[in-house]
């Protein structure tokens, strides 16, 4: 099947081959707790904005197939247990197609815009995760 | 084995040699300080800024004739703050992108905390450095040199990082100038460094000081745990690994998204060549009314384990002053190839070792369970009580292990309004939420510090000069 690189970011911890899933993006507590619910979960991989991990953490130990953050490093807490339970992350991802859309703001937080951007190329999509190179994390578009 | 067949094979090996410079886990990131040169991170980092502070504090181990001295002098005020401000990009500059967090509102929780602690401390610091003597802060350090106790490297540090950070939050909103309040910062100074003297043993007080080593067990609690850890297979290491990794996920609920719930010890260098680490985690905290949900768990359960460095390639293995292994490459986790697991039922009672099989049987699913209670406690919870919460964590958290070792802590619950927030702290609350300054100023300001927020003191400061004096 043809793919396209969509986006990129930094590789929480090296995994051989790639990992496939729907995104499934959580936004509010309410999602979270829905996705955990999901026997789809399984097979699906999480997208959130931060890197702090009381909020998308409570899902690694259902087992996501991947993790994609919009901010954060492998350095975060979030990123520091997606390594230990083993799931392939990608953090503050960036996309192939920025668009223009500008990632941080003056006042030096994430723009609302930037969010928006990659949660709708990426949500519901079917992504393919690459997690091979030491340091860059690659998404592919199925 | 020779060490140099040992180091080929296992190159982290060689960052324990006197001239090695280390690997750049921030390559190109440069850290500026006034007029020292640009810092690096890491093992030459370290070295390149020590050889460049004025005085002679941090260029050789500490003695306990230096912990005796009354107070430190200014230049030493000013090498230890520059230290600390290196040492905070260091280990946190990463950490601080991690931006919104969703759920618990920390960046405004650690301010808030980091503003609380800096009037608050000092008097409990001077209060127990006057009942027990210096040299029994030094013995109060000590006493953390085992696995499973909160009296240890990450705890002591946050001690003297948090009154760093307190004063330095001041100064950036222009309430303190940087010579004010001397006395209580050079007794908070003083407190951290004897707790840190007496448990690293080594006369450093921070893990940089010694390429990222904190082996503060003592001698037969290495050798115990060594001889503990079983082979690990492809089928029992998942097992292994999903516990421990639960633990840990438990442990950052429980401290509300911090790392006061888990610390890393070592790296150990084996016989065979390869590393251990030991690794406790925190799962329950009866201090914390939340800790409830956890109220049929241990106290905290503790994970020795060997990393095949040889398989991994290890370059570099850090165990960050706050406890944390960072690793180069990162994945260490597959290659874990021993472990065992230790089990403590309260905070004072001995630590017992368990079977893989028993903590998957027995505690793998109430772990889980308790971190979806926990989940749900803070969804349920407004903001203001998490923000509460969570600088509570810090606040008292932080100091509570060695009031609680000291006997001293329910008397500082009862007579000295431990859990009660200093008034002048609670008003910066409302200017912290204002405009996302919390949100904006902690990460760029005090995470990826400099001279501008962790101000030197000036040279014609007086240094008895308090905060009673602020006028």
């Amino acid at each position: 099947m043809a793919q396209k690189l969509v986006g990129t970011g930094l590789n929480v911890s090296q995994h051989e081959g790639t990992v496939r899933g729907r995104v499934r993006y959580v936004a509010s507590p309410a999602d979270v707790v829905k996705l955990m619910r999901d026997p789809e979960i399984k097979s699906s991989v999480v997208l959130t904005q931060g890197g702090a991990v009381t909020f998308a953490g409570a899902l690694l130990p259902k087992r996501p197939v991947g993790l994609i953050t919009i901010e954060g490093a492998p350095e975060s807490h979030l990123g520091i247990v997606s390594r230990e339970f083993s799931i392939p992350a990608v953090m503050s991802v960036e996309l192939t197609e920025g668009n223009g859309i500008e990632r941080v703001g003056p006042n030096g937080l994430t723009t609302r815009a930037y969010v928006e951007h990659v949660v709708s190329a990426l949500n519901d999509k079917v992504i393919e995760i690459d997690c091979e190179d030491p340091d860059t994390g690659r998404l592919y578009l199925v | 084995m020779s060490s140099g067949a040992s180091q080929e094979s296992r190159p982290y090996l060689s960052r324990y040699e006197a001239n090695d410079e280390g690997v750049r886990f921030m390559p190109g990131a440069q850290f500026s300080y006034g007029q020292l040169p640009p810092l690096p991170d890491g093992i030459l980092g370290d070295r390149v800024l020590r050889e460049n502070l004025k005085t002679d504090l941090l260029k050789r181990p500490l003695t306990i004739e230096d912990i005796r001295r009354p107070a430190f002098t200014i230049d030493e005020l000013n090498d230890l703050t520059a230290y600390w401000s290196w040492d905070l990009w260091d280990q946190l500059s990463l950490r601080a992108s991690e931006g919104s967090s969703g759920l618990v509102p920390r960046q405004e929780y650690e301010a808030l905390s980091f503003a609380n602690a800096f009037y608050r401390w000092p008097e409990f610091m001077i209060d127990m450095t006057d009942r027990l003597g210096i040299d029994g802060i030094v013995d109060l350090g000590r006493s953390g040199r085992e696995p499973a106790n909160k009296i240890n490297m990450l705890h002591s540090w946050c001690l003297g990082a948090v009154t760093q950070l307190g004063r330095a939050l001041y100064i950036i909103m222009d309430r303190h100038k940087p010579g004010e309040f001397l006395p209580e910062f050079n007794a908070a100074m003083k407190f951290w460094q004897a707790l840190a003297f007496g448990y690293r043993g080594d006369g450093n007080l921070w893990s940089s000081q010694d390429r990222y080593r904190t082996c503060a067990l003592d001698a037969d609690w290495t050798q115990r745990l060594e001889s503990s850890m079983e082979p690990l297979t492809n089928d029992t290491r998942p097992e292994y690994t999903s516990i421990m990794a639960s633990c840990e996920l438990l442990s950052f609920y429980l401290h509300l998204d911090n790392r006061l719930g888990m610390y890393d010890l070592g790296p150990f260098v084996l016989g065979n060549g390869n590393p251990m680490i030991v690794r406790s985690t925190f799962t329950r905290e009866d201090i914390y009314n939340w800790s409830m949900f956890a109220r049929d768990l241990p106290y905290a359960m503790t994970f020795a384990f060997e990393i095949d460095a040889a398989q991994m390639k290890l370059e570099e293995a850090r165990v960050i002053s706050i406890g944390t292994l960072m690793t180069r490459p990162r994945n260490y986790v597959n290659s874990i190839v021993k472990g065992s697991i230790w089990l403590r039922d309260e905070w004072d009672s001995d630590l017992r070792q368990i079977s893989l099989e028993e903590a998957t049987s027995k505690y793998l699913a109430p772990v889980g369970n308790a971190t979806g209670d926990v989940f749900e406690w803070m969804t349920r919870t407004p903001a203001r009580i998490l923000v509460e919460s969570g600088a509570f964590t810090y606040y008292v958290g932080m100091i509570m292990p060695f009031m609680r070792k000291a006997g001293l802590y329910d008397h500082y619950c009862q007579t000295e309004n431990l859990w009660e927030f200093d008034q002048r702290a609670q008003d910066v609350y409302y200017e912290l939420g204002r405009n996302d300054f919390a949100r904006i100023v902690v990460p760029t300001r005090l995470f990826t510090s400099s001279e501008t927020s962790f101000a030197p003191v000036p040279a014609d400061a007086r240094l008895w000069r308090s905060k009673y004096a602020y006028v």
